[in-house]
């Protein structure tokens, strides 16, 4: 008998963890005239507050946006999907499921995704933010990201413009100038958006410069908490952050720094260090997406957005600690992007161990990280998301010094 | 200079959340009760001392908030968190006398779960984020001593710039050290944990003992989870925040060698370890190894500590094994 009482606590136990905190599924009633079933296979879940919270966002914008037009879609979503095998498994459900269309948003799940994809020829199968499927032999295997450089880049104007304040008011030298950044890896998606944020600070404030620390996780609150004090205490002014939690905002306040963020408004947990954040929206993809499969037609395989097409958009300016103009200043870049007249990558604006840029290849064809085709580098400017829509800037330009490195 | 100042600054806010959750699995083992699921405990610690702060925030409204009465609240609910997780766990291990590891390891699992609801569930309902305002931030990050004392170059900043957490766990280590070596008390309960049988013929009330050692210890580890969640996570509930720090306790139990004066020195190194990786870089040395090094520290000491054979430093010699009455 107590035996299995003790056998009973510990089973109860173990079902609540499940419950509590184990992959979840949800699935949206089915509703009425053309309805299409789509899956979007989540890293984590709204709880994060940043990266699958944004997709989820784009989620719930999209499904409003095509129930204008008639279309209903009814989601499978699942959170909390592993880059391993589970992926697989949850890729293999919702095609069983019936989705004809399923989003995998996050980098690792790729690998697994193509393993399925080519049992199930009439589904389509996306995988955000990577870059294999765009070009590989599967008709039915998608890739899309969007121009989030572009984002980093008016985030970093607005930084920008707040350290030119600082240097005004005397609170800081002009060398002492000095951004944080809280990478997660030393991939080319971090490299290009902190070297886009930097170059757009310096588009306003010539003497900044910029220390960048990797935490080697894309959501590890401590770590990157920890992370963003220490840049504080080196002397960073700003920190902003490629990476999930809130922890950098937070922790610039707590030392008196300034803050703006990525994939979203982060004002509300640090109101008195938080000057904007950045973010994807996704709804345009999914919406574009999800209309040409109804139509009968397909999008290309690699889609990348920006700025113009209102894929990359900016959260609300935090005008209670921002300089004063910036406002102004960052509608002024942001229709200056959308409309081709400001490049981002201007090779013209940053140099290379003292060299300019001549010279650099965007993609990689043989697996190795290394890119080894297309030159990137024409018309004055280095092309970002240009032949991939994933990010493939990977120099280290003079005047950013990474503190570590982490793959 | 400055930047080892700020290194052992910096050590010192990541060691205060271990101190807490080390001093309270140490009281819990000299009853000879290993707890395993201190990270469930912390984690919901964790949750609850921000759930109860924000409640409390919410329901008197920001501009009548006060700093002191949030604090104390929310070290009663984090306290009352981990109390309530450990009678569950003392209950299967003390009444029912079940494996130690397994019931550790379930409450872990357990504790993350109901800790990762809570927050979510206060999220959802909030529909954002949930965060306490400035004011409540900052009273959580109160220095508590005046700047003429902070401001003294170099021991000002290592010493008095510190919030009041820190201070209280140096007192509580302090504390628990005379309780064990000075009070009948806690020999007694030291006797419970180094053998058992002596100390019920001795006619101590064993599971008395292994109750409240194992419930109070649980609710001094909880606090830990709440220092964490005020001070390193800036007082916003954190998805996945946590991971790890109560797995770290109970590395840093048998670092401090039961002793809860080493506890102060061990969570300070063991933060310092764990944060160098950010701020003393050795070319050629990756992260990773930066990472590890308080597991192999904690190695190194076992093996050191098991090679000297010295009697007084050994766990408590009935540590992770239960107590049957009958089988003397």
């Amino acid at each position: 008998m107590k035996r299995f009482t003790v056998m009973l606590v510990i089973m109860l136990m173990t079902v609540g963890m499940v419950f509590a905190q184990g992959s979840k599924e949800t699935a949206s009633a089915p509703a009425s005239g053309s309805t299409i079933k789509v899956g979007l296979l989540c890293i984590g879940d709204e709880n994060d507050q940043g990266y699958s919270y944004n997709f989820i966002q784009g989620q719930k914008e999209a499904t409003a946006k095509l129930a204008a037009e008639g279309i209903n879609v009814e989601w499978v979503t699942k959170y909390n999907i592993g880059e391993d095998s589970t992926c697989r498994d949850a890729n293999i459900e919702a095609a069983e499921e019936g989705c004809k269309i399923i989003f995998n948003n996050s980098y690792g799940f790729e690998p697994f995704m193509l393993e399925v994809a080519k049992d199930y020829p009439d589904v389509d199968f996306v995988a955000c933010t990577n870059c294999v499927s765009a070009f590989d032999d599967l008709p039915n295997t998608f890739n899309a990201f969007a121009n989030i450089y572009e984002g980093r880049y008016v985030a970093g104007v607005a930084a920008g413009m707040k350290i030119n304040q600082l240097i005004e008011q005397g609170k800081i030298k002009p060398e002492g100038a000095v951004i944080g950044y809280v990478g997660a890896y030393s991939f080319a998606e971090v490299v290009s958006g902190f070297t886009a944020y930097y170059l757009g600070a310096k588009s306003v404030c010539p003497s900044v410069t910029m220390k960048v620390t990797f935490v080697g996780s894309w959501s590890d609150a401590t770590a990157e908490a920890d992370a963003a004090k220490a840049l504080a205490d080196q002397g960073c002014v700003i920190i902003s952050q490629h990476s999930d939690n809130t922890t950098p905002a937070t922790a610039a306040q707590a030392a008196g720094v300034f803050h703006t963020g990525y994939n979203a408004d982060m004002t509300g947990v640090a109101p008195a260090a938080s000057i904007i954040s950045t973010r994807i929206d996704w709804s345009v993809y999914f919406t574009e997406f999800i209309k040409a499969y109804v139509a009968g037609e397909k999008l290309g395989q690699d889609w990348c957005k920006g700025m113009d097409d209102n894929a990359v958009i900016m959260t609300k300016l935090n005008t209670a600690i921002a300089a004063p103009g910036t406002e102004a200043k960052i509608n002024q870049v942001m229709a200056d992007i959308a409309a081709g007249k400001i490049q981002v990558f201007d090779t013209s604006t940053f140099t290379v161990k003292g060299k300019v840029l001549t010279h650099a290849f965007a993609r990689d064809t043989n697996g190795d990280f290394a890119a080894d085709t297309d030159e990137a580098v024409f018309d004055g400017a280095f092309h970002e998301s240009y032949f991939q829509s994933a990010p493939y800037f990977a120099e280290q330009i003079d005047g950013i010094t990474w503190l570590n490195a982490a793959y | 200079m400055s930047s080892l100042i700020a290194l052992l600054v910096a050590s010192v806010t990541f060691g205060t959340v271990l101190m807490y959750g080390t001093l309270g699995e140490i009281l819990t083992e000299k009853s000879g009760n290993l707890n395993l699921g201190v990270e469930g405990i912390m984690y919901m610690g964790g949750a609850f001392g921000l759930a109860g702060a924000f409640t409390y925030e919410k329901a008197v409204g920001v501009a009548a908030s006060n700093g002191f009465v949030a604090i104390v609240i929310a070290v009663v609910a984090a306290f009352a968190a981990g109390a309530i997780a450990s009678l569950i766990y003392g209950f299967i291990t003390i009444t029912l006398r079940a494996n130690q590891n397994v019931t550790g390891l379930a409450l872990t699992i357990f504790g993350t779960g109901v800790g990762q609801f809570t927050g979510e569930f206060m999220r959802v309902r909030e529909g954002g984020y949930v965060a306490l305002s400035n004011h409540l931030k900052g009273a959580f990050t109160f220095q508590i001593f005046p700047s003429f004392l902070r401001d003294i170059p170099v021991i000002g900043r290592i010493l008095f710039s510190h919030n009041a957490f820190f201070y209280i766990a140096i007192a509580l280590a302090v504390a628990m050290h005379f309780f064990f070596q000075k009070t009948k008390t806690g020999m007694y309960l030291r006797s419970v944990g180094e053998s058992p049988s002596t100390a019920d013929a001795a006619g101590i009330n064993i599971t008395k003992y292994k109750y409240l050692a194992t419930i109070i210890g649980g609710g001094i580890s909880a606090i830990g989870g709440m220092v964490y969640i005020t001070t390193t996570a800036g007082c916003v509930w954190n998805h996945e925040g946590l991971s790890g720090v109560g797995w770290l306790a109970v590395a840093l139990v048998i670092f401090c060698m039961w002793r809860p004066l080493n506890a102060i020195w061990g969570s300070i190194l063991f933060g310092a370890l764990m944060i160098m990786y950010l701020r003393v870089r050795v070319a050629f040395i990756p992260t990773e190894i930066y990472k590890i090094l308080p597991y192999i520290v904690t190695v190194v000491v076992l093996v050191f500590s098991s090679m000297r054979n010295n009697k007084e430093k050994q766990p408590p010699a009935s540590l992770g094994v239960n107590y049957f009455r009958e089988e003397r």
